[in-house]
Formats: C-alpha cells, sequence, structure tokens
C-alpha cells in the first residue's frame, strides 16, 4: 500500500521538480537575454561620431570663456564666423576666441583667418603624423578582453553567482531525485 | 482545473506517442544497465564530451554570425566581437575554453578506455570510432586556431601545414589541399573555416551518432576485475538513475566552465601580416605540444632521412598502432594485459613530459 501511494504522489513530484528546476532557469534566461541586448549596436555606423560643434557656435552658457558681460560683443562676432571655426581643435578656437577678444571690431579679421588656417593646417599635419603610428600600435597590440562598462561587469558577476546558486540547488534536488530512483530500483518498481 | 490539466497534458502525451513512439525509447533506456563501480567515474567522461560539443554549436552558431573569413576582415570582425557585440568576448571565451575541456576529456575517456581494456572484442567498432572522433576534434582544433587570423596562428599554420609534405606520394598533394595552393593564404582560411564548419561537424555528428549506436547495442563493459573473477559487477538502469548522476556532473562542468571563461578570458593577437617575419617563440596550443616537442627532437638528418620524415613517420605509426590496439590486444577480456598497460601507461608519461618541456622551454 505504502509503496502504491508513493507511486502515485511521483507525478505531484515530478511537477515541483520541474517547478523548481524550470522557473530558476527561465529567470537566468531572461537575465542573460538583458544583459545580451542592452546596449547593442549591429555596426558602428550606428553609433557614429557625434559632429562636434566649437562652444562659440552654442552660444554663452556652453563654453566659460563665453560668459555674459563685457564678452558678449566678442561673441557675436564668432557667431557670424562660426563655420569658420567648424572642425577646429579646442586650444586651436579658445585662441582664436582670444583673437577675436582682441579684434571687437572686426578690423583684424585678416589676421584672424590667417590664424585659422595655420592652425587648421597645423591640426591636419598632427592628424597625418598620428595616424600611422596609431594604426601601427593597434595593429601590435594583443587584445585583452574586459568589461565594457561597469552595468556589464555587475550583470555578469549577477549571473555568475545566479548560476552557481541554481547549480547547488540542482545539485540538491537531483542528489534527492537519485535517492529515490535508487530506493524504486532496490525495491524492483 | 487540475482534471482538465492532466487531460491536456494525456492527450499531448497520446498525440507524441502515435507520432514518435518514446515510450519505446524510454523503455529501452530503462532496460539498459550501466555498472556500477569505483570505475564508473571513467563513464561519465563520455557524456561530458557531448555537454563540450552542444556548448561548441551553440556559442560557434554565434560567432559565425560575426565572423567573416577573409584575411581583411577576419582578425578585425573577432576584434568586434570581443568589443563591440555585447559579452562577445564571453561567448568566444566559452567557445574556446569548451573546446578545450572537450579534447582534455577526449583524451582522458581515450585514456580510460585503453587502461581498462574496453576495446577489446566485440567493441574494436567503438574503439576504432572512437579513434576517428579524437582525429577529428584535434582538426576542429587545428582549423579554429588560424581562424582569429594573428600572427601566431598563421605562423603556426605554416608550421602544421608543412609536416605533411615529409609523407612520400600523397604528402606535397596533402599540404596543398589544406592550404589552398603552395602557401597559407586567403585560400587557407577560406578552407580552413569550411573544414571547421561544415565539414568536420558532418563527420563528427556521424560518428558519433556510429558510436552512440555501437554502445548502446554492445552495451558497456565490465571492469577487469570483474572479468578476471566471472562475477557480473552490480548494475543500475540507465534511466533515470546513471542519467541523474551525470546530470550533476554536466552541472558542474558548466558552472567550472563559466567561471574560467570570464576570470580568464580568450586574448586576441595582433593581425597576421604575410611579409612579416616569424615571429618568435611560435607553439601550437597544449594538444599538440607533445607532437611539437618531439619533432624538435629530432636531429636535421639521420644517415640518409631527414629527421623530421623520421619523426613524422614514428608519429603516424604510433597512431596506426593506437587505431589498430583492438586487433594487436585481441585476447579474451578476462586477461590483465599487463605489457599493453605499461606501454599506455609510459606513452601517457611521455605526452605529459613532452608538453611540460615545451610548455617551460
Amino acid at each position: 500500500m505504502k509503496i502504491l501511494s508513493e507511486e502515485k504522489k511521483a507525478p505531484q513530484k515530478f511537477g515541483l521538480f520541474i517547478l523548481i528546476f524550470l522557473r530558476p532557469l527561465l529567470a537566468g534566461f531572461f537575465i542573460i537575454l538583458l544583459i545580451w541586448t542592452s546596449g547593442y549596436s549591429s555596426s558602428s555606423l550606428e553609433n557614429p561620431v557625434q559632429p562636434r560643434i566649437v562652444g562659440s557656435a552654442l552660444g554663452p552658457k556652453a563654453n566659460p570663456f563665453l560668459q555674459p558681460g563685457p564678452f558678449i560683443a566678442s561673441w557675436r562676432i564668432l557667431q557670424e564666423r562660426a563655420p569658420f571655426f567648424e572642425d577646429l581643435p579646442d586650444t586651436s578656437s579658445s585662441q582664436l576666441l582670444h583673437l577675436s577678444f582682441e579684434d571687437k571690431r572686426g578690423e583684424n579679421n585678416r589676421l584672424l583667418r590667417a590664424e585659422a588656417q595655420e592652425a587648421r593646417g597645423n591640426m591636419a599635419k598632427e592628424k597625418s603624423q598620428k595616424e600611422p603610428a596609431k594604426e601601427e600600435s593597434r595593429q601590435e597590440a594583443v587584445l585583452k578582453p574586459e568589461f565594457k562598462n561597469i552595468k556589464e561587469k555587475t550583470g555578469v558577476y549577477a549571473f555568475l553567482a545566479w548560476l552557481w546558486l541554481i547549480i547547488a540547488v540542482l545539485i540538491y534536488v537531483l542528489g534527492e531525485q537519485i535517492k529515490e530512483a535508487d530506493r524504486r530500483h532496490r525495491l524492483g518498481i | 482545473m487540475k482534471p482538465n490539466g492532466r487531460r491536456s497534458r494525456k492527450k499531448i502525451q497520446a498525440w507524441w506517442e502515435a507520432r514518435i513512439g518514446w515510450q519505446a525509447v524510454l523503455s529501452f533506456l530503462r532496460q539498459k544497465k550501466v555498472p556500477q563501480t569505483p570505475h564508473t567515474v571513467w563513464l561519465y567522461t563520455g557524456s561530458l564530451i557531448l555537454l563540450f560539443f552542444v556548448i561548441q554549436i551553440v556559442t560557434g552558431v554565434i560567432l559565425a554570425l560575426y565572423y567573416k573569413p577573409t584575411i581583411a576582415e577576419a582578425n578585425e570582425s573577432v576584434r568586434r566581437i570581443m568589443t563591440e557585440v555585447p559579452l562577445g568576448w564571453l561567448i568566444r571565451s566559452l567557445h574556446f575554453w569548451s573546446a578545450t575541456g572537450m579534447i582534455a576529456t577526449v583524451f582522458v575517456h581515450m585514456v580510460s578506455i585503453w587502461l581498462l581494456k574496453s576495446y577489446r572484442r566485440p567493441r574494436e567498432l567503438t574503439w576504432m570510432t572512437g579513434v576517428f572522433l579524437l582525429v577529428f576534434t584535434l582538426g576542429f582544433g587545428f582549423t579554429g586556431y588560424l581562424l582569429p587570423w594573428d600572427s601566431l596562428s598563421l605562423a603556426a599554420t605554416k608550421v602544421g601545414t608543412d609536416i605533411p609534405r615529409v609523407i612520400p606520394v600523397v604528402g606535397v598533394w596533402v599540404s596543398k589541399f589544406l592550404r589552398g595552393g603552395e602557401d597559407v593564404g586567403a585560400d587557407t582560411l577560406t578552407r580552413f573555416f569550411i573544414f571547421h564548419v561544415c565539414v568536420l561537424p558532418l563527420f563528427i555528428l556521424l560518428f558519433v551518432g556510429l558510436h552512440l549506436f555501437l554502445i548502446q547495442k554492445l552495451g558497456m563493459s565490465q571492469p577487469l576485475r570483474y572479468e578476471i573473477k566471472g562475477m557480473k559487477a552490480p548494475e543500475i538502469p540507465f534511466w533515470p538513475n546513471f542519467v541523474l548522476r551525470e546530470a550533476r556532473v554536466w552541472l558542474l562542468a558548466f558552472g567550472l566552465l563559466v567561471t574560467i571563461s570570464i576570470f580568464l578570458p580568450r586574448s586576441l593577437g595582433p593581425q597576421a601580416e604575410m611579409m612579416a617575419p616569424t615571429p618568435t617563440g611560435i607553439k601550437p596550443e597544449w594538444y599538440f605540444l607533445f607532437l611539437f616537442q618531439t619533432l624538435k627532437l629530432f636531429p636535421g638528418h639521420l644517415i640518409l632521412i631527414s629527421g623530421e620524415t623520421l619523426a613524422v613517420w614514428l608519429i603516424l605509426t604510433v597512431l596506426a598502432i593506437f587505431f589498430f590496439l583492438p586487433f594487436l590486444d585481441n585476447r579474451p577480456a578476462e586477461k590483465k594485459g599487463k605489457i599493453i598497460t605499461a606501454v599506455s601507461i609510459a606513452l601517457i608519461l611521455y605526452a605529459l613530459a613532452m608538453t611540460i618541456w615545451s610548455l617551460v622551454s
């Protein structure tokens, strides 16, 4: 009778096993899916480099050099010349800004233009010198994998902790199942 | 609700039963017995290989979605997998470590079969299909090593594909066939990619199927101790007793694999340059180190033939002996086979010593 009653309980035990076994697995699957899909871009073209705009074009609030006050007139001059300052490094724009402060009435426009052209030329020169070296160092370097950000790092460590917890629980559950299976085998059921 | 649920479950079971007949399969698995002795631990290695193989397939498919098998893009695509694809570095690391685990487990599995003399009659074909599976697994390792197209893998492949040249008649052809030309280049990469993702998986699946069929048909061998005494070892049913035990091993192996992959991720070398000089200190992966060191041991010339030729012939002879072992040691199962055991242990120690020597040198 006892054996029969235990046999009847078997589907319930199986259901409980599924409950214990599948739910954490599903939860873990969704954690992995979450980590997997977060921040993914299929191409670097989808994350283009944002066009850099010189501080002057953004107005006084964007640049500490361009605070409202006596320099506001200079800022207006620079606003008119905004396309002229595009793609210049910050240092150059600061230097040019300084120049323009000296040249509030725009008398020295030619000098300003010449300075900007020189800065642009220097920048192109620097770029052409740096790029092969950068490319060379990139090719020579051994890429060691690392976490992209703290979010990924936390996610991966949380997943690892969850994985070992699930493994411990499942090993315990499997141990119980083995005992039951061995008992049934001994009894010849 | 419950009776309805049970009824619908039974309906689903009946639907599948009418089409597949899975109860017959379960009944067969319940009838199948596995010896329950201290040697049973070696039996887990077989299913562990399958676990690693499944992980290889899953991670390999994910990597193949982003990998580009051309010399211009291969290294860059792997770099992109590691830096841009979310957790791409982890997937690659899992692929690498599961490959390492698979090869290590295949070695352990074969050594255990060898020492337990489980290859003897009537399991000769099981052993021979196992040797094929070992060769295919090593083939996976060899072809997969080139795919990131970094300087070390290029140099190692040049050395590796040069070795068959010393075999008379077919050697040069084999080398050219592997390389897709005279030298390692774009065609080699394409070929190795095709071997790695199409040819070898097809062969390995075919031979795994055959191997498993033979194991099911012939059953698992008894340990020598019981064969000598003429006793029957205690047994347990394969389903569910043995499968549940195996499941514990799979869980532990999977946990260890993920942990190792996170803490020891696989790095990527700089892009291979065809015209660049061979980098210093090139070495193959650990599973080829003993062969590599053996080749290094031989002098340039030995009387009439080159040392390399002699070494390759020696290795091929050992492989042939390994393959035909069941026919060389075809004594009844209850014979101990002390010489075979001694030779086996000597060869294992030699392989270990050569590997360590190569690692430290």
